[in-house]
């Protein structure tokens, strides 16, 4: 019997695209990272000993953010969503406007971000924020 | 040159950069930023943050962040305190950088009462800058409190 050793093949793996599988899963990641930023609205606060300014009672307006979540801009009981553009039109008539920003100490301070949010759409910039106390209103 | 000294070679050394190695290079810096990068945890309090339509980006190099959760727990680096030791805390980091900003990461569950006692903690000590967060949301998205 004669056995005939035959020469195996050697197997193989092509390595050729290694690198361009490696570039590949390199952009993807690149693509696809996000990084978190920091979102938020801020404001400045009035320095501690800072002069009392007097404001004319005709340059603010009240907007109260009730313990029920119902929120009034001078008294009138208005939905969130119309506040921007209540306020927008306030401050297009008369740009020394303030916005004292009045909420109840059990509202959810959700929905007092809610409504600061929709002053910094109609672009506020003189915000004030107090706490809302049931014997002023 | 003079002519018949040296023999004239038409063939130029062929300049080759072998590139076959270029995978395992490639490979090896991914693996290696892989394994080396962190990612900076720092969840002071589980809360979920109100989202807001106009939010505006806010430096990181340059805020101090508290953390208010639903039951009005206080936390700053990573330490629950006192609300009223918001103002040692920050005055302290205020020394160290006078323009921080101290970004309130709060639940939007919590009582309006407490933010407004660590704000005028913050006007205590002197801490005149702050942020809300509240990440914007995508367009379409919804605002649901």
């Amino acid at each position: 019997m004669r056995l005939v050793r035959r020469k195996r093949e050697s197997p193989d793996i092509p390595l050729a695209s290694t690198a361009d599988v490696a570039f590949l899963l390199l952009i993807f990641f690149i693509a696809t990272t996000v990084f978190s930023l920091d979102e938020g609205l801020p404001l400045i606060l009035p320095a501690r000993g800072a002069s009392v300014v007097k404001v004319s009672v005709k340059n603010v307006v009240r907007i109260v953010v009730h313990e029920d979540g119902t929120v009034t801009v001078d008294k009138k009981e208005t939905p969130v969503d119309g506040i921007s553009g209540i306020v927008r039109g306030m401050i297009a008539e008369n740009d020394k406007l303030v916005v004292s920003l009045e909420t109840h100490p059990r509202c959810r301070y959700g929905r007092m971000v809610r409504v600061l949010d929709q002053l910094k759409l109609a672009s506020a910039t003189r915000i004030s924020l107090r706490l809302f106390s049931p014997e002023t209103g | 040159m003079l002519p018949g000294r040296m023999p004239r070679t038409n063939r130029r050394a062929v300049s080759k950069i072998p590139t076959c190695t270029m995978g395992d290079i490639s490979m090896l810096l991914m693996i290696f930023f892989m394994s080396t990068v962190i990612f900076r945890m720092d969840n002071g309090l589980p809360v979920s943050l109100p989202r807001s339509e106009a939010g505006q980006r806010v430096p990181r190099e340059n805020s101090a962040r508290i953390w208010i959760d639903a039951d009005g727990r206080v936390s700053i680096d990573d330490n629950i305190i006192d609300i009223s030791d918001i103002e040692p805390v920050i005055s302290r980091k205020l020394s160290r950088n006078p323009a921080l900003i101290v970004s309130f990461n709060t639940d939007k569950r919590c009582p309006y009462g407490i933010v407004s006692q660590a704000i005028d903690y913050l006007k205590n000590a002197n801490a005149v800058r702050i942020a809300f967060m509240a990440p914007r949301i995508e367009r379409g998205g919804s605002l649901e409190e």
